[in-house]
C-alpha cells in the first residue's frame, strides 16, 4: 500500500514538473524561477522596484489600459462570429449589419451582454488612455531616455481613437452612420484630405464600401498595429530600467519588508540582483547593485495586485454591461440626418471646434494639439538646449516645483478639451443649439 | 598600407549597402505606391450624380419639389423659370433642413435663408445651385456635382 502512494507521488511529481519548472518555497531563485519560466510572467522583470507597486505611482492607469484591450480583443472576436458586414437590405427589410445588431439583443444568448461589454470597454479604454497619458506627464515619466516611448504612448493613443471610430460604424445605425460621416467630412477640410478620405471610404461618400472598410481596419489592420505597438511599448519600459523614478529613492517611505513576506537567500552572490558576466562588463547599462534594498521579488505581490485589478476591471464591466445597454437607434438613413447629429463623445470636443470654423476648428487646432502633445518631450529638450532655460528633471515624482509651468499647461489643456466636450455632449440641442441638459431633446432619430 | 585597403574596402561597402538600399527603396516605394492605387476607388457605389426629372413633374410656380435621395430642392420661380438647390450642408456635408426661413444644418448649426446665403453658424459658402439641362423625351438633367452662383435660374423645358 505504502509502495503505491509512492509511485502515484512519484508520477504525481514527473505530472508536475512537466508543466512547471518550479516549486513555491519561499527562496529567491525560486521566485525567480516562476518569473521566468513562465511565458506570460516573464514579460515582467524578476525584481522590481518597491515603489512600482504603490498605488500612488501609477495608479494602474496604463495596466486598465490594457486590460481594457484584452477584453476588447475578447469581445470584439465573439461578436464577430454573429456579424456581416453588409449593407444589403435583407428579407427583414433592414440592412444586414443592423439586423445583425438586434439579432444580438434580441436572439443571441448573451449577444447583448457581450456587446455591452464591447462598447462600454470602448469608452473607457479612450478615457483610460487619456488619464494614463496625464498621469504619466504629471508624474514627469516621459523624460530621463522615455521620450519615444511617450511618442509610441501617443501613437498607440491615437490608434484607440482610431479603433473607436472605426467600430462606430459598424452597427449601421443612425447614430454610427451620422457620427462618421461627419467624422470624414472633417477630413476633406485637411490639404490632401480628399485622397485619404477616398482611401478610407472606398466611395465618394459613407456607404457599403465604407463598412467593409472600417470592417477589415477594425477587426484586423488595426488591432494588429496596436497589439506590435503594445510590445513595444512594454518592451522599452523594461530596457529603460522599470518604471521611472528618482536616482535616489532612499529617502523614500516604502512598504515595508515584512509585508513582501521573508526571502532566503541561498545563493553564494551576496547581491540580490546579479547580472553575473554583466557586471564586470564597462559601461553604465545595465545598472547593477542600485538600491538593492529598494527591490522586490515580483512574484507573488505585483502579481497578486496584477490579478485584483484584472479581476476589479472585469467586474466592473460586467455590472455596467448588465445595468446599461449599449445605444442603437434607427437603421442608418443617408437622407435623413438625426438633429442632432452627434459624432461619438471622444470627438464631441471636435465636433463642437469645428461648429465655430471648420477649418481652424477641424485641422489647425487639433493638429497642433496632436502633433505637440505627441512630441511633448522633443520640444521641452530643445527649449531647454537652446534657451538655456535648464529645468531639473525628477522623474517618477508628482508635480514636481520645477515643473509647475509645463503641467499647468498640460492640466489646462485637458481641462479646455474637456469643457468642449462637456458642453458637446450635455449643452448642444436641435440644430446644434446652446441647451440646457435638462431640456428636452428631439434628437436620435428622424 | 593598411590605411588604403581600409579605405577602399569602406568604399566597396558604401557601394553594396548603397544599392541594396537603393534597390528594397525603389521596392519599397513601387509596392507602396500600387498599394496606393489598389485602396484608391475606381467605382462609385453610392448615388450617381445626375438624375433626370420629367417636365411634367415640375411643381407650380412658387412651389418647390425635395428629392430627398439626391439631396436637391427644385423649384419653380416662374413659369419659365426653374432652379435647383443642394441640400447638402457647405460645411460639413449634412443634408440641410427646409424650414421657414430657409434652411438648417441639424449638424453644427448653419443657417442659409432661402436662396441658400448663409445668414448663421459656421458654413462657409452659399448652398450651391446646380445645373440643370434640357435632354431629349422632355426630361430634365440635374448635375448634382455642379456649383454655380445664387440665383441661377434654368428655362423650364
Amino acid at each position: 500500500m505504502n509502495e503505491m502512494i509512492q509511485k502515484a507521488k512519484e508520477f504525481g511529481d514527473k505530472l508536475y514538473y512537466s508543466f512547471f519548472r518550479h516549486g513555491f518555497d519561499n527562496t529567491g531563485l525560486t521566485k525567480s524561477k516562476i518569473m521566468f519560466s513562465n511565458v506570460l510572467l516573464h514579460i515582467q522583470p524578476v525584481k522590481i522596484h518597491k515603489r512600482s507597486v504603490k498605488f500612488k505611482t501609477t495608479m494602474g492607469l496604463g495596466l486598465i489600459t490594457f486590460y481594457l484591450f484584452l477584453i476588447l480583443s475578447v469581445t470584439g472576436v465573439l461578436l464577430m462570429f454573429h456579424y456581416v458586414p453588409s449593407t444589403a437590405i435583407g428579407p427583414d427589410g433592414l440592412p444586414d449589419a443592423y439586423s445583425r445588431m438586434l439579432n444580438l439583443r434580441s436572439n443571441v444568448f448573451w449577444g447583448g451582454f457581450l456587446r455591452n461589454m464591447h462598447r462600454w470597454a470602448a469608452h473607457g479604454m479612450v478615457a483610460f488612455v487619456a488619464l494614463h497619458m496625464l498621469r504619466v506627464y504629471l508624474a514627469g515619466a516621459h523624460r530621463g531616455g522615455r521620450e519615444f516611448n511617450w511618442v509610441i504612448g501617443c501613437i498607440l493613443g491615437l490608434l484607440t481613437v482610431f479603433l473607436s471610430y472605426t467600430g462606430y460604424l459598424l452597427p449601421w445605425d443612425q447614430l454610427a452612420f451620422w457620427g462618421v460621416k461627419v467624422g470624414t467630412e472633417i477630413a476633406k477640410i485637411a490639404p490632401g484630405g480628399a485622397l485619404i478620405r477616398g482611401i478610407l471610404l472606398g466611395d465618394s461618400d459613407v456607404g457599403s464600401e465604407a463598412l467593409i472598410r472600417f470592417y477589415v481596419l477594425h477587426v484586423a489592420v488595426l488591432p494588429a498595429v496596436m497589439g506590435f505597438l503594445i510590445a513595444v511599448h512594454f518592451f522599452r519600459i523594461r530596457k529603460d530600467g522599470g518604471l521611472a523614478r528618482p536616482a535616489d529613492t532612499s529617502k523614500e517611505k516604502q512598504i515595508p519588508d515584512e509585508e513582501f513576506g521573508e526571502v532566503k537567500n541561498n545563493s553564494v552572490f551576496k547581491s540580490a540582483r546579479s547580472y553575473k558576466l554583466v557586471e564586470i562588463v564597462k559601461g553604465n547599462e545595465p545598472k547593477v547593485n542600485e538600491e538593492t534594498d529598494q527591490m522586490m521579488f515580483a512574484w507573488p505581490k505585483l502579481i497578486i495586485r496584477e490579478l485584483i485589478v484584472l479581476v476589479g476591471v472585469v467586474a466592473f464591466l460586467s455590472l455596467i454591461s448588465v445595468l446599461f445597454d449599449a445605444p442603437l437607434e434607427g437603421p442608418a438613413d443617408p437622407n435623413h440626418p438625426t438633429n442632432p447629429s452627434k459624432a461619438p463623445w471622444y470627438f464631441l470636443g471636435l465636433q463642437e471646434l469645428v461648429s465655430y470654423h471648420g477649418f481652424i476648428g477641424g485641422i489647425v487646432i487639433p493638429g497642433i494639439m496632436a502633433g505637440g502633445v505627441m512630441f511633448l518631450p522633443y520640444i521641452e529638450i530643445f527649449m531647454e538646449t537652446f534657451t538655456k532655460t535648464y529645468r531639473k528633471n525628477i522623474p517618477g515624482v508628482w508635480f514636481a516645483r520645477e515643473r509647475n509651468l509645463e503641467n499647468a499647461l498640460f492640466i489646462g489643456m485637458y481641462l479646455f478639451m474637456l469643457a468642449l466636450i462637456i458642453i458637446g455632449v450635455y449643452f448642444r440641442g436641435e440644430n446644434w443649439a446652446i441647451i440646457y441638459p435638462w431640456e428636452p431633446t428631439v434628437g436620435g432619430g428622424h | 598600407m593598411p590605411k588604403e585597403k581600409k579605405e577602399g574596402k569602406s568604399r566597396r561597402e558604401l557601394i553594396t549597402m548603397g544599392s541594396a538600399f537603393a534597390v528594397m527603396g525603389i521596392a519599397a516605394a513601387g509596392t507602396g505606391g500600387a498599394l496606393f492605387k489598389y485602396m484608391f476607388p475606381v467605382v462609385s457605389y453610392g448615388t450617381p450624380q445626375k438624375f433626370l426629372v420629367p417636365v411634367a413633374d415640375l411643381p407650380d410656380v412658387g412651389d418647390e419639389l425635395i428629392f430627398e435621395d439626391m439631396k436637391v430642392v427644385l423649384r419653380r420661380q416662374s413659369e419659365s423659370e426653374i432652379a435647383a438647390i443642394s441640400l447638402v450642408c457647405t460645411h460639413l456635408g449634412c443634408t440641410v433642413n427646409r424650414v421657414e426661413t430657409g434652411f438648417q444644418c441639424p449638424c453644427h448649426g448653419s443657417q442659409y435663408d432661402t436662396d441658400g446665403l448663409v445668414v448663421g453658424g459656421p458654413a462657409p459658402k452659399t448652398l450651391a445651385w446646380l445645373e440643370i439641362k434640357s435632354v431629349p423625351g422632355g426630361q430634365l438633367e440635374i448635375d448634382t456635382a455642379t456649383s454655380l452662383p445664387e440665383g441661377t435660374f434654368f428655362p423650364a423645358a
